[in-house]
């Protein structure tokens, strides 16, 4: 390791560091954060999934090895091609379905998450007020 | 050898203008090589160093001399407006492609409407993928399909057409070998270089002036360069500002550019109240915004999600000095920890980048260490020269 790699990571260390504590110092102060990471997670993976493709590849970018396979092949590309007018108006259908579900499901997401943000603020700032306030206030 | 080079030049309001000026310049130079640049009709390049050195010629003339030349090499990027004039030249006449992003979703489709040919926008659909879906471009258009550019990224003709693909990270090329196995692939990183023109400088004294120019000279200076797109995350990057500008009441935040129409910065900025700590410059000539990066302490760019190709202002940031935070993403996955910061684009990024800005205002030593660790990696990995001697290789290889 020559001394420009070792000063690299010796910074890298001290940065790591302030990453590490800005982090668990953001995990106290939310304790719903975790909840909020899951949900975004999951609106994550169906936004992957969403989009339903009617065709997949067949024999594509490469031919299978094999007569056999190769015929099988050419027959599958031939059957989905002769399909295409019974499953492509199924496919298009669901993708409007999963569009408009998902569409809908990130706008309540957002209201969700903003509710939470804002709930989280007012039950963290009560512990900090004197209790004599909290009484106050009540 | 003889190259010819294909790239958007300056004033056309790209990053890859630029980079194309400072590639073509450094490729001129290379023992034994001619580099003739031919660039898009209706405009002329406005950096005087550019026409002198390189006369470009319009792309039409091209035809007439195309025997002359031992390759061609095109920037490709996703914009049809300054890219879309090579889309037939890359098929017609095969050469060398530089994907400066990893998807030209947008530059076909976006030529295909311009031309009223959408047609040929499901025909390249169709050949890269045997799909034939219009919802996948209404939801491109309709700027919801940042997914569906990096799924269906449509370099794949591209790539059949060429003798070789260049990209500037590693991500990229497993991307690019993934769909094309056989394609030949070079990983060749950003080079380093000034705007061509630009003055000599020493570069303590140069920072000292311009942030006397800027009448900041003790202020903490950050700065964010570029197009700003939402993408960018200048609202957190803004709010981390405002935590950190709480403790530290002489700190200035530099926005060098311009915002998309779209996308109302100013307002944000307003909004917060944090109007006279922060300055948008606005669009400005290659020269200028170069000049003001050497005013910051810490450069901010963030990027979440990507399009895969290496975004290059981190690149100059570092090149110059600046200590340089950047999102912890794939195509910046070369540049290590240490010599710039990473934080990931994650729920935590806005108390992480306030933490972190928190630390490099409190400890002027460490962050100039950073600072100085990446001028110097730069310095090794992303040389103009170097890099030109790499091109130089495997254009050499590829004739």
């Amino acid at each position: 390791m020559n001394s420009l790699d070792e000063r690299i990571s010796s910074a890298a260390q001290v940065l790591n560091g302030v990453i590490h504590d800005a982090r668990r110092r953001r995990d106290k102060q939310s304790p719903m954060l975790d909840h909020s990471r899951a949900f975004v997670s999951a609106l994550n993976t169906m936004q992957r999934r969403a989009w339903v493709n009617a065709h997949w590849n067949i024999a594509w970018p490469h031919w299978p090895p094999g007569l056999r396979a190769k015929l099988a092949a050419a027959w599958q590309k031939l059957t989905r091609r002769l399909l295409a007018w019974y499953i492509n108006p199924i496919v298009r259908q669901q993708n409007e379905f999963n569009r408009a579900t998902l569409g809908a499901i990130e706008s309540l997401a957002r209201e969700v998450l903003e509710l939470r943000a804002q709930s989280a603020g007012r039950s963290l700032a009560q512990p900090d007020a004197p209790d004599d306030d909290r009484r106050g206030q009540a | 050898m003889r190259i010819a080079f294909f790239t958007p030049l300056s004033p056309k309001p790209s990053a890859l203008s630029d980079f194309g000026e400072g590639l073509a310049l450094a490729l001129a130079e290379q023992p034994g090589v001619q580099v003739d640049v031919y660039i898009d009709n209706g405009y002329s390049p406005d950096n005087p160093l550019v026409v002198d050195r390189l006369s470009p010629r319009a792309y039409r003339e091209f035809a007439a001399h195309a025997r002359d030349y031992d390759v061609c090499l095109y920037s490709l990027g996703d914009h049809s407006g300054h890219h879309g004039f090579m889309i037939d030249l890359v098929h017609r006449y095969p050469g060398v492609i530089i994907l400066n992003d990893l998807t030209l979703h947008r530059l076909l489709l976006h030529r295909a409407l311009s031309q009223g040919d959408f047609e040929s926008y499901f025909a390249e659909m169709r050949y890269a993928y045997d799909l034939y879906d219009a919802g996948i471009a209404e939801q491109v258009l309709a700027n919801v399909g940042h997914r569906l550019v990096m799924e269906y990224p449509l370099f794949e003709r591209f790539a059949d057409s060429s003798r070789g693909v260049i990209v500037q990270n590693e991500y990229a090329r497993a991307r690019v070998l993934a769909a094309r196995p056989q394609a030949k692939v070079a990983c060749i990183p950003y080079p380093f270089f000034m705007p061509p023109g630009y003055p000599e400088f020493d570069l303590p004294s140069h920072r000292l002036a311009r942030r006397s120019e800027l009448g900041l000279d003790d202020h903490f200076i950050v700065g964010s360069f570029g197009i700003f797109v939402a993408d960018k995350h200048l609202e957190d990057c803004l709010r981390a500002f405002e935590r950190v500008a709480r403790k530290h009441p002489r700190a200035h935040y530099l926005l060098g550019g311009s915002a998309r129409p779209e996308y109302d910065l100013a307002g944000h900025v307003r909004r917060m109240g944090l109007d006279r700590q922060v300055t948008i410059t606005g669009w400005a000539s290659p020269l200028q915004f170069a000049q003001n990066m050497f005013a910051l302490d810490v450069g901010i760019h963030l990027r979440y999600p990507h399009i895969g190709g290496t975004p290059y202002t981190p690149i100059r940031l570092m090149g110059l000095g600046v200590c340089t935070i950047v999102s912890d993403i794939e195509p910046l996955a070369e540049l290590p920890q240490g010599a710039c910061v990473k934080i990931a684009p994650d729920d935590y990024q806005e108390d992480v980048l306030a933490a972190m800005l928190e630390h490099l205002a409190d400890q002027p030593e460490f962050r100039a260490e950073v600072a100085e660790n990446g001028r110097r990696f730069i310095e090794r990995r992303h040389a103009v020269g170097d890099v030109a001697r790499r091109y130089v290789e495997f254009l050499g290889s590829v004739e």
